[in-house]
């Protein structure tokens, strides 16, 4: 099963190029997309979830023969909410009616969907009186709905507890045997924990795409952890690709993403995915 | 899909709430109107004052076919009430011997049905001349003007061979027909409702995922239903609830009756019984009622959310009922929603020479603005829903 991705670009009114030529070939498993603000994971995603139409190139679906990719798909959309005077059961079955999934028995496919995420037990309770968690996973819910081959999920983590975001990550690792699944997010720890493969991209077009440990071993010797006093700090920060700052009593322990050793006494340490966005694009995420 | 999108905006307690409040308040507003009519006080379910009950003894007496022997009895009854009111004079407490309880009562209500009387007798007349003079005009233009020629016709035509033979109380209908409030709570109602069918979705987020399926027009099509089936029923709840209120005051008498029984409706042009314009009353309201609501899908498909799409919609009915007086009637479809003028004028229109009426026309462009709307909608919800 394969998702091609072929020089795809899109651009807004105002002649800003929102994708520039991105070209990817996704297989199964999780892939985590990183950019700035701007980079054009949001267009990216909803040309492919079929929102806007692209400029020009082409999206090419193969799963043994079958090539409809839209009839496989699930999305959970960022800040999703739904209709309060909905259960989820009825949630799920108006995602079935919108999916023309067919079942014998449709509330006992909708309850089961709503096991998979640990709703079950609140399948009658109207969608106005549950948590911002459980909206969240109903929101997978009707993602999964029709055993979709494709899920994308957009900001899926967005105003989720610690517990919740645990939960959330759990059952995404869950789908990932026999699916695409896309995850864009500012939250780099989401996908360090999730994602197999990370996609950087920025300015519409694709960075790279590898997995977590060669994006990493890409810029190793180019991470270094300093001690400093307050004023040497200060300057690093200005200076240099700072990606976490430590307090130490009246010193600090700077991590510096930098192609230099940034001081003498500088060590070169073990770089993470933080690091990686920090060296491509400045900041995190 | 039509079964979600009506527990999403319909099936709700708050529509179902503002509903049973504007039945209230509909209520309200038809006793204010019978109290300031000069209807009493104790109008409602049951509990009339004497005179009233007076007065429908004696229209229930003379009621129906008019015969020589009523006009008699009539004339003796008028006598009997002056020589009371010459006994009694203007009294201030009522009396047992008269219907309405005082001599002027019984004198005013007698006169009135005599007047009715009059007027039915002498109908027949009326519109024989109406059509002879049509007819005399129409041969007058005969090879001269086309549309003129035409016109006169069709009036010789439509006032040919009418005829009032029976008497019936018929202020229900007059009332009925001039009444228009529970239109505009038909369109708040509606706004309240509608407004949010297509706004919401963008407000959580729901259009992105309906597009994502693939089914923005399928929902679209559902929302026009839905749109629909709601105007259709709120409006018949409340139109039926005039009928209702103004059937406890009044009564509906004499349904298979013409509409030109009542004197305000002489000119009728049209042949149809009361009961044959109660409806046309409510079908040409809910057509105009119709495209209300698929100007509401309009408007919320344009929206962001919900409170704007509520107050542009607010703001255009408010802006229909101001402009109203203003727009020719042939092209403002609120002259659907007064139909006591529609039966008291002939209003036609020169449709390439054709004499048209002008609801017709009205008509027919409230359909084009429908379809317009519709298709707009439509067309939007593709990308945004």
């Amino acid at each position: 099963m394969t998702l091609q991705i072929r020089e795809l670009s899109k651009a807004y009114s105002k002649g800003k190029k929102a994708l520039d030529s991105f070209t990817l070939t996704l297989e199964k498993g999780v892939y985590g997309i990183l950019g700035p603000n701007g980079a054009g994971k949001s267009t990216l995603i909803n040309c492919i979830t079929g929102i806007i139409k692209a400029d020009s190139g082409s999206i090419i679906f193969d799963d043994n023969g079958d090539r409809d990719y839209m009839k496989r798909l699930g999305f959970l959309p960022q800040n999703q909410d739904f209709y309060p005077n909905f259960t989820a059961r009825e949630m799920i079955l108006y995602s079935m009616a919108l999916k023309d999934v067919k079942a014998d028995d449709p509330k006992t496919y909708a309850d089961e969907i709503l096991k998979r995420v640990n709703l079950y037990d609140d399948r009658n309770k109207k969608v106005g009186a549950h948590s911002g968690g459980m909206k969240q996973r109903l929101g997978i819910a009707q993602a999964l709905v029709g055993e979709p081959k494709i899920v994308i999920f957009d900001e899926p983590t967005a105003g989720l507890d610690p517990k919740e975001r645990i939960r959330f990550r759990n059952v995404i690792s869950s789908l990932a045997n026999d699916k695409i699944v896309i995850l864009a997010t500012h939250i780099v720890t989401d996908i360090a924990f999730i994602a197999k493969n990370v996609v950087l991209m920025d300015r519409g077009r694709m960075i790279d795409c590898a997995s977590q440990t060669e994006l990493c071993s890409n810029i190793y010797g180019k991470v270094w952890e300093t001690v400093t006093d307050y004023d040497k700090g200060m300057e690093l920060m200005k200076e240099k690709r700072v990606s976490n700052v430590v307090s130490e009593g009246e010193l600090f322990n700077v991590r510096v993403v930098s192609d230099e050793k940034p001081t003498e006494d500088a060590v070169s340490v073990q770089p993470s995915l933080e690091d990686v966005c920090i060296y491509h694009f400045g900041e995190i995420g | 899909m039509l079964k979600y999108e009506i527990k999403k905006y319909i099936l709700k307690p708050s529509i179902i709430i503002s509903l049973s409040v504007f039945l209230l308040i509909n209520l309200v507003k038809v006793l204010e109107i019978y109290y300031y009519t000069g209807g009493g006080r104790n109008v409602l379910f049951g509990g009339k004052d004497r005179t009233v009950i007076g007065e429908e003894i004696l229209y229930e007496k003379y009621r129906g076919e008019i015969t020589d022997e009523k006009i008699e009895m009539l004339k003796a009854e008028l006598k009997t009430a002056e020589a009371k009111l010459k006994e009694y004079g203007i009294i201030e407490e009522p009396i047992e011997d008269s219907y309405t309880g005082y001599p002027y009562g019984d004198v005013n209500v007698t006169k009135d049905i005599i007047k009715a009387y009059e007027y039915a007798i002498l109908y027949s007349d009326y519109s024989n001349s109406l059509s002879e003079k049509a007819f005399s005009n129409a041969e007058f233009f005969k090879g001269i003007n086309d549309y003129d020629y035409r016109k006169n016709l069709l009036l010789a035509d439509c006032y040919k061979s009418r005829a009032v033979d029976s008497f019936c109380r018929t202020r229900a209908y007059s009332a009925l027909f001039d009444y228009k409030f529970s239109t505009i709570l038909s369109m708040l109602i509606i706004i309240l409702a509608i407004s949010p069918i297509v706004a919401k979705e963008k407000s959580i987020g729901y259009d992105r995922l309906i597009v994502s399926t693939g089914k923005g027009t399928r929902v679209m099509i559902a929302k026009i239903i839905t749109a629909s089936f709601f105007t259709v029923i709120s409006s018949f709840i409340l139109f039926a609830s005039d009928v209702i209120y103004y059937q406890q005051i009044y009564g509906f008498d004499g349904l298979n009756l013409p509409i030109y029984a009542i004197e305000a409706f002489k000119n009728c042009p049209f042949e149809l019984t009361f009961i044959g314009a109660v409806f046309m009353t409510y079908l040409l309201r809910l057509t105009f009622l119709l495209t209300f609501s698929f100007m509401v899908v309009f408007i919320s498909a344009l929206s962001k959310n919900e409170i704007a799409s509520m107050a542009v919609s607010m703001g255009t009915a408010f802006l229909l009922v101001i402009l109203s007086e203003h727009i020719p009637s042939e092209i403002s479809p609120t002259s659907l929603i007064g139909t006591s003028d529609m039966f008291s004028r002939v209003k036609l229109t020169d449709v390439l020479g054709f004499p048209v009426f002008s609801f017709v026309v009205a008509l027919f462009v409230v359909a084009l603005l429908s379809v317009i709307f519709i298709a707009f909608a439509i067309r939007r919800g593709r990308k945004c829903c």
